[in-house]
């Protein structure tokens, strides 16, 4: 019996080596990063689309996995625990969640506007709402903040229905809700499939507003500056492609959101991608200054605003990728 | 169905009330093989039987809860049916109903039965008298003893007046000394209100210090080994010479201990 | 003082203890970690009490976001109870029935209500969702419950009656029902332990505004925890008075079975 253990205690270990062994660490070249994204959010970060698809940061010598997330704030917590390196979402998110004191800094911008206020057709104006619900993807999502300051401007209640943007059209249709936000292109295929029309685009609501960023964690930027590097340059030759080659990209978006063409193309008349990928500063200022007064970001919290702003926002490797064009 | 016993009048022959005539078979097993007995009215009957021999398919079936496989048990000549005829069963095991204080228990047959709440109420006090449970009609039967749990099981058989009373080896799950109480004591209610009485059982003393009559069962498949009568005096005498003789000649001549 | 006074006391007393030893190893631990995500027992108390007077970031206060979910669960529950009983009941009685039907109904009760949830979306409507949702957890451990009671009702119980010559309806309602009336019991406080436990689940559909779980899932898209922490113990301290309710009441009808002591 003894030796029947020993013998079975070696083989395990054999095994057990053998299996550490062929987990061989990552080649030298090779980094892995762990890249998040937004549920159909093809239209506001086509770069990251353009990215993914074509392979371009295995290309430049990255193990990459993708996580694909239904919402912003569901990406902010992933990124909170330390599973996520960048991140592609709505500037919101990101700064609620900076606001909580986590560790994340905005390198780029992916695109501003781009979302629209879809609703039943019995409303026809901005008061008519008053007393409705709109579905909105979350309370910590840049649409719910754009809710709020409709309300604001009008003076009027709006009732908030926080949902998975997949589920807004089907809500809308079964008149749960009177209407819903979301980003591009999920309005337009509600309009499409005709259960309502548009009533406000984002621009009608805050024009050239910061929607979604590229993020990654401070840390990262401080201690592995080279990573970001290649990351953004990557980034940036993705936002040319898309700039030079607008037919091939819409097509990729055709295939991965199962739209139809011309719904995607009248969804993008929406939603602006700038180059160069700077975000808009001033805007990104108002939103914050929103977000503390909507109490989704603590008073306490910011002290100063500029401040606040310079931490999250690091333009530095995004400027330094550009100037060696 | 009115509550009352069968009124003799004045015949001077032991009117036979109870014929059994039965075998009984589950699947392949065959249990009772050809039990065929009388009893008289108000004879105190035990069957005697070593375990396991069926001596609860007896109880059973001659309570009517269980069908022979052939034969049929009657009283009076009818076929038994509980739903006809007022028989009474007191279980090995503790029957007391839980959820019932014991003056609701005892009244069980007699609320079933549809009888007045007046009568229900007075001969529910009757009957605990009888069996001396004076002062627990509001206990549940988990703040009794098991000898008190048979004593209100013996109060809820007799509180209908059966015709009939059939005893499955009522005492065989109480201690020693309890059983020595509770066979003095079933004696003493027999006396008060006279039954007709098949009392099941395995122990021979008991037997013997209880019975107007015996019959001996054997081992399965059970067949009538052989009946004795017994004529000693009551209250009987476990030590008396006469007692130990006609025990020790029952226990030899139907080879009960191998 | 009786023992029973005595016997009382000290365990109300233990039971305060143990929860100011957690409470100290909480407050330990939180300021060891200085961590956001780990906040202190004040923070997490500040975070209740503006709860209850400010109410939540769309200033829904507590004790609405509880009157909601309390809504739902209950009418879950009592659907699920008014399913479940007489369907174990009736399956118990006849268990041919029940073992000619399992292949339908055993498999939908390892579904996981969540899984549910795509299909509750699109074929159900507002408050009916959360009914089905918590009526789906609640259901099996009542269902099961009686029936599995049915078939340990004592025989002997029904042969007294039998005897007596009972009609079968004495034997069903006389018999048979206070048999299985504890074990219903018993399915019914599990089953309400379940709904509870369900709600957030359910309120993870989205599309409305009030209820416990929503405000926890509100709170995470925020990342705030001593807020999730205030919803979650909320969520626990509730759950647990209902049972406690439950097993008084059970006690009080149930009072003639025994205590069963282990020492």
């Amino acid at each position: 019996m003894k030796r029947t253990a020993k013998w079975s205690v070696l083989a395990l270990a054999v095994t057990f080596a053998l299996i550490l062994g062929l987990q061989s660490p990552a080649n030298a070249q090779e980094k892995e990063i762990r890249f998040g994204y937004l549920v159909a959010d093809q239209l506001h970060s086509p770069a990251v689309m353009i990215m993914k698809e074509k392979k371009m940061l295995e290309a430049a010598g990255f193990k990459v996995a993708w996580r694909e997330f239904l919402a912003g704030s569901y990406l902010m917590q992933d990124f909170a625990s330390g599973q996520i390196d960048f991140g592609s979402l709505g500037a919101v998110p990101v700064l609620i969640t900076r606001g909580q004191g986590v560790d994340v800094v905005i390198l780029a911008s992916a695109n501003t506007e781009g979302s629209s206020i879809v609703v039943k057709d019995s409303i026809k104006t901005a008061k008519d709402l008053n007393g409705k619900s709109l579905g909105t993807p979350g309370i910590g999502s840049i649409q719910d903040a754009l809710v709020d300051m409709v309300a604001r401007k009008e003076n009027i209640k709006i009732l908030h229905k926080h949902m998975k943007v997949s589920d807004m059209p089907l809500f809308l249709k079964k008149g749960e809700i009177d209407g819903f936000i979301a980003w591009a292109p999920h309005p337009a295929r509600a309009v499409d499939l005709g259960y309502g029309h548009e009533l406000f685009t984002s621009h009608d609501l805050l024009p050239d507003h910061q929607c979604c960023v590229v993020v990654t964690k401070g840390a990262m930027l401080k201690n592995d500056p080279e990573t970001v590097k290649k990351v953004m340059n990557v980034y940036l030759r993705a936002c040319e492609w898309y700039q030079a080659n607008r037919d091939e990209a819409i097509a990729m978006m055709v295939q991965k959101t199962g739209m139809k063409e011309e719904v995607i193309r009248e969804a993008l008349k929406t939603v602006k991608n700038p180059f160069p990928p700077y975000c808009n500063v001033p805007s990104l200022k108002f939103q914050a200054e929103g977000l503390v007064e909507g109490g989704k970001i603590q008073k306490d919290v910011i002290t100063n605003m500029d401040d606040f702003i310079k931490q999250t926002y690091h333009p530095e490797i995004l400027e330094t990728a550009l100037e060696k064009k | 169905m009115e509550i009352g016993s069968f009124h003799r009048l004045g015949a001077k022959m032991a009117t036979q009330l109870v014929h059994v005539n039965i075998s009984k078979k589950y699947s392949n097993v065959e249990v009772l093989n050809n039990i065929a007995f009388n009893v008289e009215e108000n004879e105190f009957l035990v069957v005697v039987g070593p375990t396991g021999c069926g001596k609860t398919t007896l109880g059973n079936i001659l309570s009517g809860i269980e069908k022979p496989t052939s034969g049929q048990v009657t009283i009076r000549d009818e076929v038994i049916d509980p739903h006809i005829h007022n028989i009474s069963y007191v279980f090995q095991e503790p029957s007391c109903i839980p959820w019932y204080t014991m003056i609701q228990d005892v009244t069980m047959g007699l609320v079933i039965r549809g009888a007045a709440k007046e009568e229900v109420a007075k001969r529910g006090k009757e009957v605990i008298k009888l069996v001396d449970m004076v002062g627990f009609e509001d206990y549940y039967p988990w703040q009794i003893s098991g000898g008190m749990k048979q004593r209100v099981a013996i109060a809820r058989a007799y509180a209908t007046n059966p015709d009939f009373l059939i005893m499955d080896e009522p005492f065989g799950h109480l201690d020693a000394q309890t059983r020595y109480l509770m066979q003095i004591e079933i004696m003493r209610i027999w006396e008060q209100e006279k039954k007709t009485v098949v009392f099941i059982t395995n122990n021979i003393e008991e037997a013997v210090y209880l019975a107007s009559r015996i019959i001996v069962l054997s081992k399965l498949p059970a067949r009538m080994k052989c009946e004795y009568t017994i004529d000693l005096p009551r209250p009987r005498d476990l030590t008396d010479p006469q007692f130990l003789r006609t025990r020790a000649e029952i226990t030899k001549e139907c080879e009960i201990v191998e | 003082m009786t023992e029973k006074r005595k016997e009382l006391f000290k365990t109300v007393g233990y039971n305060i203890l143990s929860l100011i030893g957690v409470g100290i190893l909480w407050t330990l631990f939180s300021h060891w970690q200085h961590s956001p995500f780990f906040p202190t027992l004040t923070a997490i108390w500040k975070a209740f009490v503006g709860l209850v007077e400010h109410g939540d970031v769309e200033q829904i206060g507590l004790g609405a976001h509880i009157w909601a979910s309390l809504v739902r669960i209950f009418a879950g529950f009592a659907a699920a109870c008014l399913l479940g009983i007489p369907l174990g009941l009736a399956l118990g009685l006849k268990p041919k029935l029940y073992n000619r039907t399992r292949a339908i109904l055993e498999p939908v009760r390892f579904i996981p209500p969540i899984a549910w949830i795509p299909m509750a979306i699109v074929l159900l409507v507002g408050f009916s969702r959360y009914v089905f949702l918590i009526w789906l957890g609640a259901f099996f451990p009542i269902f099961i419950t009686t029936l599995m009671s049915v078939t340990r009702v004592n025989p002997i119980h029904v042969n007294v009656a039998k005897v007596f010559g009972a009609p079968r309806s004495y034997i069903i309602w006389k018999i048979v029902i206070p048999s299985v009336l504890p074990d219903i019991a018993t399915g019914m406080r599990v089953g309400l332990g379940i709904a509870w436990m369900c709600i957030v689940a359910a309120e993870m559909i989205g599309g409305e505004m009030m209820g416990v779980g929503r405000l926890i899932l509100k709170y995470a898209e925020l990342i705030r925890m001593p807020e999730i922490i205030v919803g979650m113990l909320v969520i626990g301290i509730i759950g647990f008075f209902m049972n406690e309710v439950f097993i008084i009441v059970e006690r009080w009808i149930f009072r003639w079975r025994s205590e069963v002591s282990i020492d």
